[in-house]
């Protein structure tokens, strides 16, 4: 297994070099040119062609295009990210220190997500066609259809500014103003509604998923046979059709990764959360090109190793399977 | 009140995040004996009288000026000296790049420029210069400027303190001259301070500054100041610490900053007016969805909004009938809005475009388009029609906006020789009247008037066709093939304008700022050249006496007027909106690019 992980890592670095190279082309090739953010002519003075010069060499944007991928390529493996556009700070300092938030975020909603849709989804699969499963079909099928930024919007309407039981402010550093209980508590209020909002539409997928899974188990014939030889229902629905059908689900699982940091993009903005998200929103208003790419490569990373935990997962699950 | 009367056109900002014109510098000419404002504030200082009972005054006298209906409630004043403590919470919608003005003139930090530093100068709402952190404003009459205009002495206050408690005196001044005309420092906006030939200090509080030609930003200088003992040398990078948390002389400190999240100020204990700030602190809170801001904001979650937008207003009019908020506007025109017409053939030098190349053609325009309805459909009535960019302060030129008035621009055209073709577009020696229309894909209230335009100039027999582009290929510089610079584009639309030193609201029709190779900053965006205008310009340009100037800009304005190489479709007016909590929030300074926070020291909690 350790080989195979190995040997997956290493696949994953031109991977990683191809989609990096990408994103540099695509900024590139964005109109009106990285320096437009300083320099626009609807907002400065005088600007003088040695000044334009001179920010060039400043932000390495001389040279030629492949010139600067490449600089910006053995910067990015030696951990100097560059310099946000922006506020003059090294992108990894911006970077990561959004970081821990949107784990908190996205890791919340993705923890609630699990603990949700695996036993609605086992549910409705055994009750195929009951109350049940009509009543969670129907609100999996709304959170599936209803925008975030619109749900977003919508319980803020509600529990904040109708009801006023929840701060729609943001999720500030409390530590300095709470402590103890009230620490967690002032967090779970202002984490409540960003993190119903992303649990609800992955929560609505992954429980539509574990249904199907699981239905494609049920039907078959060594469950019968485990029935047959008098294990308890229970029993034969979580130890050999979950087992089994959870190839699958483990795939979905990783595949809504890459999703995860597109809800955190919506939710972030909404609820103003400092994470990846909204400084993602934000960097590309600002065209703070170094700091997208950083964004960019951090996420792709991300996702890039959820996918090979995935794959480790259906060996542990599946010990037939062997990594090669 | 006579006095009152006279002075009160408030002010504060209102922008589009999109295209702000920004850098404006704040300043300007002082000659005119008109001091009414000054004297007022000073007078109401020595009698004790509180700062936001003149507020009061001030936002009551809105409804008596003949230009400005304020339909807000007044800033609320009441007699009792109002009580220091408490703390506001201010909206924000992005999060400024840096709090040092020195290096960004982006909307943050303007938040951070407002509430911390104090200028050297600035000027009420009738464009009459007050000295802030100076002790008087020099001018010609006082002796303080020379007769040529080359030699200022400037006087700041005695006992001048930074908020981290070190005097401020002369070598800060001498020092921040120094940073803006150092090559290596990362400075913006340092056109006033390449003027300047040589500072001498006279002592801790008197400079003589020598410029090398009359500079009529003389005072625009020293809106911000850096300490000189917090830097090791005048090369001054956006890296220094003082990039995100700067020392200034402002009524508040910036004592934290979390990325993306919020700013905590705190009272500055070195004020220089000892009673003031009222409030003890402020936190900033970053909500970068606006409506979510908007709908907290009625809701009673923060007191006050940095930056208001047009589409914001009907929604905080609303909020103010219901009693939920307080909210002042002015309407009083800031910053116009123009329909940019290119007059040159793709940007080619003497080189008249085949349409709007021709006068006739573009005054006809300037009939055609309703402006009217752009204001009352798409603005929802929060802006004024405007005929000239001098519309306001010290040289203000009477110009009235052109009529609406179809069968006026068609009878134009057709004396022009402009005649109706069989699809009813009108041509002229084998060219049709027709034009590319370019705003950005993404500006939505911009789009529906562009089409209002659109059908406007079809009506006259004006063919335009809709050509939107992203907005970094429309505004970037020369080089990077802008289509404003490099003047491949027909009509566009940007806001421009609204200066103190009305120099400012007209040097982009000049021919010395025309993009080019060598000017790839240039701002011409007409492509537009006339010796007289230039003329004109460079009279006013040559003095700092405020009497010459005014008569030099009424010349200029009045035949940029005639010629129109841009038609004012509207410009915009202030607006602020606090909280029921807060008193004393007023529309008081002229800065266009201002918000009511350059007032702050003067808020405090109703009791």
């Amino acid at each position: 297994v350790i080989r195979y992980v190995a040997a997956r890592l290493i696949q994953a670095v031109p991977l990683l070099a191809g989609i990096s190279l990408v994103a540099f082309a695509m900024l590139q090739m964005t109109p009106g040119g990285p320096l437009s953010g300083f320099f626009d002519s609807s907002q400065f003075g005088t600007v003088t062609p040695d000044e334009i010069a001179r920010m060039r060499a400043r932000y390495q944007l001389d040279g030629p295009p492949w010139e600067q991928y490449l600089r910006w390529l053995s910067g990015f493996v030696t951990g100097d990210w560059g310099e946000s556009y922006v506020s003059a700070r090294p992108v990894t300092d911006v970077v990561l220190e959004r970081v821990p938030t949107t784990l908190l975020v996205a890791g919340l909603a993705f923890l609630f997500t699990l603990i949700l849709a695996l036993p609605i989804g086992i549910v409705t699969a055994v009750k195929q066609y009951s109350w049940i499963d009509y009543a969670f079909t129907t609100i999996a099928f709304l959170g599936i259809s209803i925008p975030r930024f619109w749900s977003g919007l919508m319980l803020l309407f509600l529990f904040s500014f109708q009801l006023g039981w929840l701060p729609s402010i943001g999720l500030s550093d409390l530590r300095q103003t709470h402590e103890g209980w009230s620490l967690v508590a002032e967090y779970a209020k202002r984490l409540a509604l960003p993190v119903v909002v992303m649990t609800l539409y992955s929560f609505a997928t992954l429980t539509r998923y574990v249904r199907a899974a699981m239905l494609e188990v049920l039907g078959q014939d060594y469950l019968r046979t485990a029935r047959a030889k008098g294990i308890a229902e229970r029993a034969v629905v979580i130890r050999h059709a979950l087992r089994n059908g959870a190839g699958p689900i483990v795939t979905i699982l990783a595949l809504q990764m890459s999703d995860i940091f597109v809800a955190a993009a919506i939710v972030e903005s909404i609820f103003a959360i400092p994470g990846t998200g909204q400084l993602f929103v934000q960097s590309a208003i600002a065209r703070d090109y170094p700091v997208l790419l950083g964004i960019v490569m951090l996420t792709s990373s991300v996702v890039v190793v959820a996918n090979l935990v995935a794959d480790v997962a259906y060996g542990v699950l599946d010990p037939r399977i062997r990594y090669v | 009140v006579e006095n009152v009367k006279k002075t009160c056109k408030g002010d504060i900002q209102m922008t589009d995040s999109g295209d702000h014109d920004r850098t404006s510098r704040v300043l300007d000419e002082v000659a005119s004996a008109r001091l009414t404002r000054r004297s007022l504030l000073r007078r109401s200082a020595a009698l004790g009288i509180s700062a936001p009972v003149l507020g009061g005054l001030l936002a009551a006298c809105q409804q008596a000026a003949p230009s400005g209906t304020a339909t807000g409630a007044p800033s609320a004043a009441s007699s009792a000296a109002p009580a220091r403590g408490g703390r506001i919470v201010v909206a924000m919608d992005a999060e400024p790049d840096f709090m040092n003005r020195l290096f960004t003139i982006r909307g943050g930090s303007i938040f951070a420029y407002a509430a911390m530093t104090d200028p050297m100068f600035d000027a009420t709402s009738d464009g009459t210069y007050v000295p802030m952190l100076a002790a008087d404003v020099p001018t010609v009459q006082n002796g303080m400027v020379s007769r040529d205009s080359l030699n200022v002495t400037y006087k700041l206050k005695p006992n001048l303190k930074w908020s981290d408690g070190k005097p401020l005196t002369t070598d800060d001044l001498e020092f921040t001259w120094k940073v803006y005309v150092d090559p290596e420092s990362d400075a913006t906006g340092r056109d006033p301070y390449r003027l300047i030939e040589s500072l001498r200090k006279v002592d801790a509080q008197t400079v003589e500054v020598k410029m090398s030609k009359p500079n009529t930003d003389y005072l625009a200088l020293w809106e911000i100041l850096l300490p000189k003992h917090l830097y090791e040398s005048t090369a001054v990078k956006r890296t220094h610490a003082t990039a995100r948390i700067p020392v200034g002389a402002g009524p508040f400190v910036l004592t934290d900053w979390k990325a993306g999240d919020q700013m905590t100020f705190e009272r500055n204990p070195n004020y220089r007016d000892a009673g003031r700030p009222y409030l003890d602190g402020m936190t900033a809170k970053i909500t970068p969805d606006r409506q979510v801001m908007l709908s907290a904001f009625i809701a009673g979650q923060f007191d006050y909004i940095h930056y208001l937008n047009a589409g914001d207003l009907a929604t905080l009019e609303k909020a103010r009938k219901d009693g939920k908020v307080q909210f002042v506007i002015d309407r009083t025109p800031t910053q116009p809005e123009w329909l940019w017409l290119n007059t040159s053939d793709n940007g080619v030098p003497g080189k008249p475009h085949p349409v709007l190349g021709d006068k006739i053609v573009r005054q006809a325009m300037d009939h055609a388009i309703n402006k009217k309805a752009i204001i009352d459909q798409v603005l929802e009535g929060y802006a004024v029609e405007v005929g000239t960019q001098l519309h306001s302060g010290w040289a203000k030129v009477d110009i009235a906006p052109r009529a609406f008035d179809p069968q006026k621009a068609n009878q134009m055209l057709e004396g022009a020789g402009w005649r109706r073709g069989a699809d009813g577009v009108r041509a002229k020696d084998g060219v049709r009247a027709s034009v590319r229309f370019t705003i950005s894909t993404d500006d939505p209230t911009r789009s529906l008037y562009q089409q209002l335009i659109q059908q406007n100039l079809k009506d006259v027999g004006i063919d335009v066709r809709i050509d939107n582009r992203p907005e970094p290929q429309i505004f970037a510089l020369w080089n990077d093939g802008g289509m404003l610079t490099r003047g491949t584009f027909e009509l566009a639309m940007s806001r421009y304008g609204g200066s103190l030193n009305p120099r400012n609201s007209l040097d982009r029709f000049t021919t010395a700022l025309i993009p080019s190779a060598t000017n790839p900053g240039g701002r011409t965006f007409s492509h537009w050249s006339n010796p007289a205008f230039d003329a004109a310009f460079a009279e006013a340009d040559s003095t700092v006496d405020q009497e010459v100037r005014k008569r030099a800009y009424d010349r200029a304005a009045r035949i940029w007027a005639d010629e129109t190489p841009a038609i004012p479709l509207y410009a915009q007016i202030r607006a602020a909106a606090f909280s029921n909590k807060v008193q004393g929030g007023a529309l008081k300074f002229w800065r266009y690019e201002s918000s009511a926070l350059f007032d702050s020291e003067n808020w405090s909690l109703r009791p």
